[in-house]
């Protein structure tokens, strides 16, 4: 459909064969748009990258022009490979058992019962995603704060006998915001899998039923493969939101107890608007959060190939 | 098409009945906090510990409304709403009337040296840069043209972040549509603008419509660019929350009224626009 929409659109652009007219015409339709772009985001990289190599702090004076910010990164700050590990784990986490896992089986789930509720629990799923962070972070405070209110406690204080309440966000931290994202990333992966699955053609299911293979066999032999593109997909394009997730953790731990949940992106923000105001500094180590970010970009343009996926839905949108 | 459910009945015994047991308890424990939000917020304050169970209405205590109507007739409240509905609005219809145009022309024009789909990524692409990398040099050049605290800067920047999105899906529903209607408008002498302006946008209006929904409640639920750019005239909703926390955390009538007064319209337009959101996530232009 799309295919050959495009198809007909080229042919009716080669018919009106003025150049001139063509180049008005993109200047006038797709230019605005395109100069914006890359305005707030082309320029803010260069910004970053240039203030990274001055000294500019809360007062907002630079006074010379040095790498010693990336000389800190480096060598000197002693808390930044405690800080890389606890990201990496972080990601790895949340990634393997929500961002993958659970979405998978949600979408397994979903697509199992009848499609109209299928749909709902979809629905239901995107529900938090749309909230406003703030508010998702807000009933996550209440579900697992350490006062005996806490939805957490007043189901094991009533339900389960436990004496003295339990503070999760003291004892586990990194549990609580490995599953307040993973909940989020989850339905990603869920609403992503549930239309690969639906657009499987049935009748590979048929001819493995004809084989005798049972409900299982089907998942690991049919459903499974043809996934491998949309798993893919999701695996790197979470690698890439988890590395950079952010808002949860602040509201939620603050990146505390003790640093206990203080991520890459949370020091990044400290470092540079916490009461230090290093602004040359947070842009240094900003820098190399964009690395990865353009590399798993690449990435995923190579492997998956982005633009097949733009010019022809693979995904059947339902 | 996908004929997955064509099975026989037999088959849908225990195996379903336990899928729907375990999707219905899992849907129940991830929206009870949610529930409980709606019961908070009715209660008087003297209510809000000695409730015991559920917290239904009517059943467990009498319901009220007065947190409601404190909460909307406070000045900062009110404040808070008007910069969000400013800043959402603002950010949506700049957004539209740059995505709009720019969405028809990839999807009808075609132009020489680069593909139309690498313009399209391009669009996309600024989604993999980290928002928290993106902060700082924004905060500075706000503060070097001296938007730091107002809605502008906001609106400025919300609009960027939902163009890809604008693009994106516009496109697609341009490239749905029948070409035949706008080629008959340039064979009568028309020009492109006017095929754009008198067939492809009307055609396009449910989707436009949509697709500006969406960008108001993702202008809506902003956080990290609405904290770091506005200190007391731009605050939006999630900030005004975000700073009650503290003070105002153990009140949880208070802190339930404000939540949910943040989050009725995104979830609206989340449930009027699902399709669109589905599609934005599988075309990666919703930040994931």
């Amino acid at each position: 459909m799309g295919a050959t929409a495009e198809d007909a659109a080229i042919r009716a652009s080669a018919r009106s064969s003025m150049k001139g007219r063509e180049r008005a015409n993109m200047a006038m339709f797709l230019g605005p748009a395109f100069l914006v772009v890359g305005f707030f985001f082309v320029v803010p990289v260069f910004v970053d990258i240039a203030i990274s190599f001055t000294d500019l702090g809360r007062e907002l004076r630079i006074t010379e022009i040095t790498t010693k910010n990336y000389e800190r990164a480096f060598v000197s700050d002693r808390q930044l490979p405690a800080v890389i590990w606890r990201t990496l784990w972080y990601v790895g986490a949340t990634l393997l058992i929500f961002n993958t896992t659970f979405g998978l089986l949600l979408a397994l789930a979903t697509t199992s019962i009848s499609r109209t509720s299928g749909t709902f629990f979809r629905a239901v799923w995107l529900l938090p995603r749309m909230s406003p962070s703030v508010v998702y972070a807000i009933l996550w405070v209440w579900s697992v704060h350490g006062g005996d209110t806490s939805l957490v406690n007043q189901v094991l204080m009533h339900l389960a006998g436990t004496e003295e309440p339990i503070d999760l966000r003291q004892t586990s931290p990194m549990w609580v915001i490995i599953f307040a994202n993973g909940f989020i990333g989850a339905s990603f992966a869920m609403i992503i899998l549930t239309s690969a699955i639906r657009s499987i053609p049935g009748h590979l299911y048929h001819a493995a039923r004809c084989d005798g293979a049972g409900s299982l066999a089907r998942v690991w032999h049919i459903t499974l493969p043809q996934l491998r593109w949309p798993l893919t997909y999701i695996f790197i394009w979470q690698t890439l939101s988890l590395l950079t997730s952010f808002e949860y953790i602040l509201l939620i731990t603050g990146g505390g107890p003790f640093r206990a949940t203080t991520v890459y992106a949370i020091f990044i923000f400290q470092r540079a608007f916490g009461s230090s105001g290093q602004y040359a500094y947070g842009a240094a180590l900003a820098f190399f959060l964009i690395v990865p970010g353009v590399i798993l970009a690449l990435l995923l343009w190579r492997i998956s190939n982005m633009r097949r996926l733009l010019q022809r839905p693979r995904i059947e949108v339902q | 098409m996908a004929e997955m459910a064509a099975r026989p009945v037999g088959e849908r015994g225990f195996g379903e009945s336990l899928l729907w047991l375990v999707a219905i308890c899992v849907t129940l424990a991830f929206f009870f906090p949610f529930y409980w939000a709606i019961s908070q917020g009715l209660r008087n304050p003297i209510d809000t510990f000695t409730v015991s169970g559920l917290g239904v209405p009517w059943l467990s205590f009498d319901p009220t409304l007065d947190n409601w109507i404190t909460q909307l007739s406070s000045p900062e409240s009110r404040r808070a709403l008007a910069n969000s509905t400013i800043v959402s609005v603002g950010a949506s219809v700049l957004a539209l009337a740059l995505g709009t145009p720019a969405a028809y022309a990839l999807a009808r024009f075609r132009f020489r040296r680069v593909p139309n789909i690498d313009i399209t990524i391009w669009f996309l692409s600024q989604r993999i840069l980290p928002p928290v990398a993106t902060v700082i040099p924004f905060y500075l050049v706000m503060r070097a043209f001296g938007l730091l605290d107002t809605q502008l800067a906001l609106i400025l920047v919300n609009a960027t972040f939902v163009l890809p999105f604008a693009v994106v899906i516009l496109r697609q529903t341009f490239l749905d549509l029948p070409l035949e209607l706008e080629e008959a408008v340039l064979v009568d002498g028309g020009t492109y603008r006017t095929a754009f302006m008198r067939v492809a946008l009307p055609l396009a209006a449910p989707s436009i419509a949509a697709t500006a929904l969406i960008s108001f409640a993702f202008s809506w639920n902003e956080f990290l660019f609405a904290i770091t750019l506005s200190s007391r005239d731009s605050l939006t909703i999630p900030v005004f929350i975000a700073g009650s926390v503290d003070t105002r955390g153990v009140q949880f009538w208070f802190m339930a009224v404000r939540a949910l007064i943040a989050m009725v319209p995104p979830v609206l337009i989340a449930l009027l626009a699902q399709r669109y959101i589905v599609r934005g996530l599988t075309l990666g232009a919703v930040k994931g």
